[in-house]
């Protein structure tokens, strides 16, 4: 066999093997076991049937608080999170002079480790001794207005998840931005002009014209936000641990404890396969509506 | 020291440590000192046919890290061909690591286990069982505590993997510049519940907003819970380990004294409770109840800090019926799945740590702020002469040995969470929580519920 052949046959079989191995095997692995009483450490894996997916649905209070945990999430980081990132890209689209500093400056948290930046935030967001709340205080002193009051921004069940809601818009707020800006710069200038000689105003444009064009970027930063917020573990894991009283644990913080601390493998597999199910499921809602948005 | 920590132990006329401890003692022959494990630890000329080897040896504990690394090197001087590195790995990653390595056979030759993880570990087969050359089981049956009352014994099979490190129990820690800056002496020491909660009154700060920036008492809430209820005569699970008793008089009034902490008293609030430990260390609050291998933490962490340890209070001032909890924690464990080349020299290196009386007294149980746990070295004067064992030591003898499973103290500190956040009525969220701890235990069949071992069940509320 020549060199050529090796490459045209080899490339495809190693490409193969590839996703056969890291990605076919692990996810039928984890769907088999999924209809299993099994552990790794266990003397008495036995199949299961649907069981496990009937304790989660029927009987597992914790799994439905992940649930809703997850979904609230999802909901506030990727709709506040789009929105924000929309109007702060339209800003700097307009803002030449501090465009790239303030790109940088927003895409800063991006780099940062999501573990490194938690442990911090927890720090800033300790309710009695962290720095937001007492410089708040003060500041509120100062002006001589009403006292900032002590919010347990990481240790109240009302808090705890707008506050990682809060550290998820920070940290992936820059990305956000920086697809949204490249799309705005993208569109051309002329129908700007032309809508100006006709009077539109910048909130016409932004509505009529903006949008419009940069519908395709937008409905990526939706979907890539929903498929991540989906799956989010650390700022829960570092910031809150999930609690308190459960109030931000998340699916695949449940998933995990469920394996590796109840070394239950074939019940966390049962959660992992639904949260697979459910992420295409909206995924491909999303990108029928996207679809649908298209057409309109 | 301003004072002695000993008012206790004087109120007590407690006896020796090791009749505290309800250790059967056996006289030995003057020959057999140095030899903790029953078989004594003979020098070979060789190990490993004199082939270089490596050992890895798992850890979480930075602190622990450094002595073990000084027990590699001193084996290492016997045998120049043996190499045993101290792998430091994080808690979080620690035992899934483990969990999915081991039985791959690609796990460390040894690692520091947890007794909190005994039983899955026994269920997997995951340690390697001591073998009759390095250890007599029945020698570990008579002199060291836990082997008699089933604590290190795997469920069903009764196999023997480890031995502890130490015997830890609760303590109250107190922070002594905070005591003396509240004009609070020695014979304020409290001995009752009431007591506890007059002087955490008058150590708590409040600053000008009326927050307490110094909680009088804090604690870690689920050991709190645990000692309280068996303090007063209540023991945590049926009889016959399988599920657990939450709805009662006595798991009723152990909540009501964290809730009147908080919300009648205001000597402890949510933001200092989360903080645990750490608020400790760091001045947030003036007194802790804990389990003694805080003392080690305290020690390392804040060498400077003035602080005594004194008997947990009980409801009434006397340790009968119960005291609180024994725990233990426990050392190495031999990796079943690697090579027999490597398992000889794992347990080879285990027997001679265990060979030597000034490990077991000085590492493994004082440096951590435990009891050594074998009966020959009671006598020890380093062991006498530690404030912290010479603490403990009355209450040995009041002591249930039982080391509760990690679903059901993660479920009890949700519970002490929820009534520090005032999230219900009390009845309510003990019988949610029972439901809860009892649907994670039925997850097993066994979990080696061994409190109804304890020496003084007679003195427990009867038919429970």
């Amino acid at each position: 066999m020549t060199s050529r052949n090796l490459f045209i046959y080899g490339a495809p079989v190693l490409a193969g093997g590839f996703f056969l191995v890291w990605y076919i095997l692990p996810i039928g692995w984890v769907v088999g076991i999924s209809f299993w009483d099994y552990s790794p450490i266990g003397s008495n894996n036995a199949p299961a049937g649907l069981d496990n997916f009937r304790e989660a649905l029927f009987e597992d209070h914790v799994f439905w608080a992940a649930v809703r945990n997850t979904v609230y999430f999802t909901f506030g980081n990727v709709v506040l999170g789009t929105i924000l990132a929309l109007f702060i890209a339209n800003g700097l689209a307009r803002l030449k002079l501090v465009r790239r500093f303030a790109q940088t400056a927003y895409f800063m948290p991006t780099l940062f480790s999501v573990v490194a930046a938690a442990v911090v935030w927890e720090e800033i967001f300790q309710p009695r001794f962290g720095i937001l709340n007492n410089g708040l205080y003060y500041i509120t002193d100062l002006l001589g207005l009403p006292p900032f009051p002590e919010i347990g921004w990481t240790t109240t069940t009302e808090w705890s998840m707008p506050t990682v809601i809060l550290f998820g818009l920070w940290k992936f707020l820059g990305i956000r931005i920086i697809i949204l800006l490249a799309a705005i710069e993208a569109v051309p200038r002329d129908l700007y002009e032309a809508a100006s000689i006709e009077g539109g105003s910048r909130w016409q444009q932004f509505r009529y014209i903006t949008i419009p064009m940069i519908k395709p970027a937008i409905w990526f930063v939706v979907i890539a936000g929903v498929i991540n917020s989906f799956q989010v573990f650390e700022p829960m894991y570092v910031i809150t641990d999930g609690g308190p009283l459960r109030s931000t644990i998340s699916i695949v913080m449940l998933i995990t404890e469920t394996a590796f601390e109840r070394q239950r493998f074939g019940y966390s597999a049962s959660i992992s396969v639904m949260l697979f199910l459910t992420i295409l499921a909206v995924t491909a809602v999303l990108f029928w509506l996207r679809s649908r948005s298209d057409e309109i | 020291m301003p004072f002695s920590i000993n008012r206790r132990q004087i109120i007590l006329s407690s006896s020796a440590i090791a009749a505290s401890l309800a250790l059967p003692r056996i006289a030995l022959a003057s020959d057999e000192g140095g030899t903790a494990t029953g078989v004594r630890y003979a020098r070979r000329d060789q190990i490993n046919n004199g082939e270089p080897i490596r050992l890895e040896y798992w850890e979480w504990s930075g602190q622990r890290a450094e002595y073990q690394r000084a027990w590699a090197e001193a084996y290492s001087e016997m045998y120049p061909n043996v190499e045993i590195e101290i792998v430091l790995q994080p808690w979080d990653s620690y035992w899934p690591s483990l969990i999915t390595n081991v039985p791959a056979g690609a796990g460390p030759a040894m690692w520091h286990m947890h007794a909190s993880k005994m039983v899955e570990f026994c269920d997997g087969n995951l340690m390697d069982p001591i073998p009759a050359s390095v250890a007599d089981a029945d020698y570990l049956n008579h002199h060291w505590i836990g082997f008699p009352e089933g604590a290190m014994s795997c469920p069903g099979t009764g196999s023997l993997h480890t031995v502890p490190m130490g015997a830890m129990m609760p303590l109250l820690f107190i922070n002594l510049d905070k005591w003396q800056a509240a004009g609070l002496t020695e014979d304020d020491i409290p001995t009752t519940w009431d007591q506890l909660r007059e002087v955490a009154a008058l150590l708590t700060e409040r600053d000008g907003r009326n927050r307490i920036t110094v909680a009088g008492l804090s604690m870690d809430g689920q050991e709190w819970l645990q000692n309280a209820v068996y303090q007063q005569g209540r023991y945590l699970f049926n009889a016959d380990g399988t599920q657990v008793q939450v709805q009662n008089p006595e798991y009723r009034a152990a909540l009501q004294f964290i809730a009147d902490l908080v919300h009648t008293d205001g000597t402890l609030d949510n933001e200092i409770a989360s903080q645990r430990y750490d608020g400790f260390a760091a001045g947030q609050s003036a007194m802790y109840i804990g389990f003694s291998w805080i003392a080690g933490f305290l020690r390392a962490n804040r060498p400077d800090m003035n602080w005594v340890a004194v008997l947990l209070p009980t409801p009434d001032g006397d340790l009968a019926p119960a005291y609180g909890n024994i725990r233990f924690a426990i050392e190495a464990v031999v990796n079943p799945y690697t090579d027999d080349t490597t398992k000889e020299v794992a347990w080879d290196f285990w027997h001679f740590n265990y060979s030597r009386d000034d490990v077991i007294v000085e590492d493994l149980a004082l440096f951590n702020g435990f009891l050594p746990p074998y009966d020959q070295v009671l006598g020890d004067p380093r062991v006498e002469g530690d404030v912290l064992a010479s603490t403990m030591s009355p209450a040995g003898g009041f002591g249930i040995i039982n080391d509760l499973p990690n679903v059901v103290r993660d479920e009890q500190l949700e519970l002490v969470t929820a009534v520090i956040l005032g999230q219900g009525d009390l009845d309510t969220l003990m019988a949610d929580s029972e439901r809860a701890q009892n649907a994670l235990l039925a997850e097993r069949d066994n979990w080696n519920i061994i409190e109804r071992n304890y020496a003084n069940h007679a003195m427990m509320i009867a038919d429970q």
